[in-house]
């Protein structure tokens, strides 16, 4: 997004467009680049919830768990 | 090398046997340490990002006060990606990967790698403190005020020291690519930061002016060499080394070239120091220093296909695996932005190309691509990788 705004101004500039008059034209670009922001914060946390959630649960079991029933759906155990 | 636990992977529960309940062979604490302070970095630092995006939007929104105006939120912002977030990531994953490459059972001592933690975090807390308050060098990706300098510092030098006593220690004689990084690598940015900060001219310590040259056209020069330098000796290696790793590590498969890895090494270590002077191709600095940055900038395409003829060749036949894995999958799309980012970095550094990108949003994005798209991305697979083996259980959401 920051590379084609750079484009717009770059060519502007070349042309002899006073930048003031390039401005409004790279609003867009920078509200783009502020949605995309706050979705790199969101992964940001998004990562930092799951790291923690791994630390502080025992995954391993939960995932044990899972498996076993999963198992035991697809193939009881005789006489169960 | 450790057990290969594979635990990010969806295939088979671990078994409940009397190994698995055993504790792990690697303590791991500094490691942790460092990662996991790293990933809080990140979503500060990502905040720092965010203000500044929504000032280029509404310039007004934080109006008023003064520690969130632009010009302090920027360097922070800036600094903190470099030396919070990706430092100390690239430090834990080198307090995990080191002894696992040089086959000890840890760093040489894993509380000084704990220590040096919470000393990095307080010297960087201290740091933004100053930036917000005012308190800054004023020299672009140098503008931490020279006590924190020395205290960071001296924090990497405890670092060093760490690293090569393990490599010392080592009971696998020969040194694996990554380690060749992780050896060169921190010593490199020690220097340039010493140099770069021009730390034996404190001047006014508390703000600006300080750190700085007198003839302001040479510390220019010496400002782009030191900040190309952070990128070149430091976080671009620091990403070589851990691909080296991951790739070959979860793919179960050797790397594919050794010559082409040391290739991938000295190339890089040649050229990066050159380059810095293609940020400043449209001032008056002397006409050689010019042809230096172009030349530099252009071979370090060299070591740029090394590596990436060596990743492909390692990662022939494992492609299914990176749909399935997802450490590799963050690391492979770094990879790949990694690639984009030094083509794009090679045509920018040409004069005709930088007449047309100097002073536009084309150059942000360039360091976006490479410090997000590459870097961030490439820790956000590390550190889902370590977090994995390091505490032994499947991530909890991690395919």
């Amino acid at each position: 997004m920051l590379t084609l705004a750079g484009f717009q101004q770059g060519f502007s500039w070349a042309q002899g467009i006073p930048e003031v008059n390039v401005l409004p034209q790279l609003h867009a670009y920078y509200i783009a680049r502020g949605i995309f922001g706050a979705m790199i914060v969101i992964s940001g946390i998004v990562q930092m919830v799951n790291i923690g959630l791994t630390m502080f649960s025992d995954t391993a079991e939960r995932r044990r768990r899972e498996t076993l029933r999963v198992a035991e759906a697809v193939a009881p155990p005789v006489g169960g | 090398m450790s057990e290969p636990t594979d635990a990010t992977s969806a295939a088979a529960p671990a078994p409940h046997t009397e190994r698995a309940a055993r504790p792990a062979p690697f303590s791991d604490q500094a490691a942790k340490h460092w990662f996991l302070s790293s990933i809080i970095w990140l979503t500060v630092v990502d905040l720092f990002g965010l203000v500044l995006a929504t000032e280029f939007i509404t310039p007004e929104a934080f109006g008023g006060i003064s520690w969130l105006s632009f010009s302090r939120v920027r360097p922070s912002h800036v600094n903190g990606v470099i030396l919070a977030w990706l430092t100390m990531m690239y430090f834990g994953a080198l307090f995990y990967m080191l002894p696992r490459l040089v086959g000890t059972r840890g760093m040489w001592s894993e509380r000084l790698g704990v220590w040096c933690a919470w000393a990095w975090n307080i010297m960087y807390t201290l740091g933004i403190i100053g930036l917000l308050t005012g308190h800054s060098q004023g020299r672009e990706y140098g503008e931490f005020i020279w006590p924190v300098d020395i205290l960071l510092l001296v924090i990497w030098c405890a670092n060093i020291f760490n690293i090569l006593a393990t490599v010392q220690i080592r009971t696998i004689r020969p040194i694996y690519v990554s380690v060749w990084f992780f050896i060169a690598s921190p010593i490199w940015l020690a220097v340039d930061y010493a140099i770069g900060n021009v730390i034996w001219n404190p001047g006014h310590v508390w703000s600006a002016p300080s750190g700085a040259l007198t003839n302001s056209l040479s510390d220019a020069i010496l400002n782009w060499w030191y900040a190309h330098n952070l990128f070149g000796l430091w976080l671009t290696p620091m990403l070589l080394a851990l691909t080296y790793y991951i790739v070959p590590r979860v793919t179960n498969t050797p790397l594919y070239s050794y010559t082409l890895s040391l290739i991938s090494f000295w190339g890089m270590a040649f050229f990066y120091t050159g380059v810095g002077d293609h940020h400043i191709l449209q001032s008056p600095t002397p006409a050689w220093l010019k042809t230096i940055a172009e030349v530099s900038s252009w071979m370090l395409l060299v070591p740029v296909f090394a590596f990436t003829i060596n990743i492909l060749g390692t990662m022939k036949g494992n492609w299914d695996k990176f749909f399935t894995n997802l450490p590799l999958r963050f690391t492979l799309t770094a990879f790949f932005f990694y690639f984009l980012v030094n083509i794009q970095g090679a045509f920018e550094a040409l004069q005709p190309f930088n007449r047309l990108t100097h002073f536009t949003n084309f150059v942000v994005a360039h360091a976006h691509l490479a410090l997000l798209g590459a870097f961030t991305i490439l820790g956000m697979g590390v550190i889902d990788y370590m977090v994995a083996q390091v505490y032994h259980r499947p991530l909890t959401a991690g395919t």
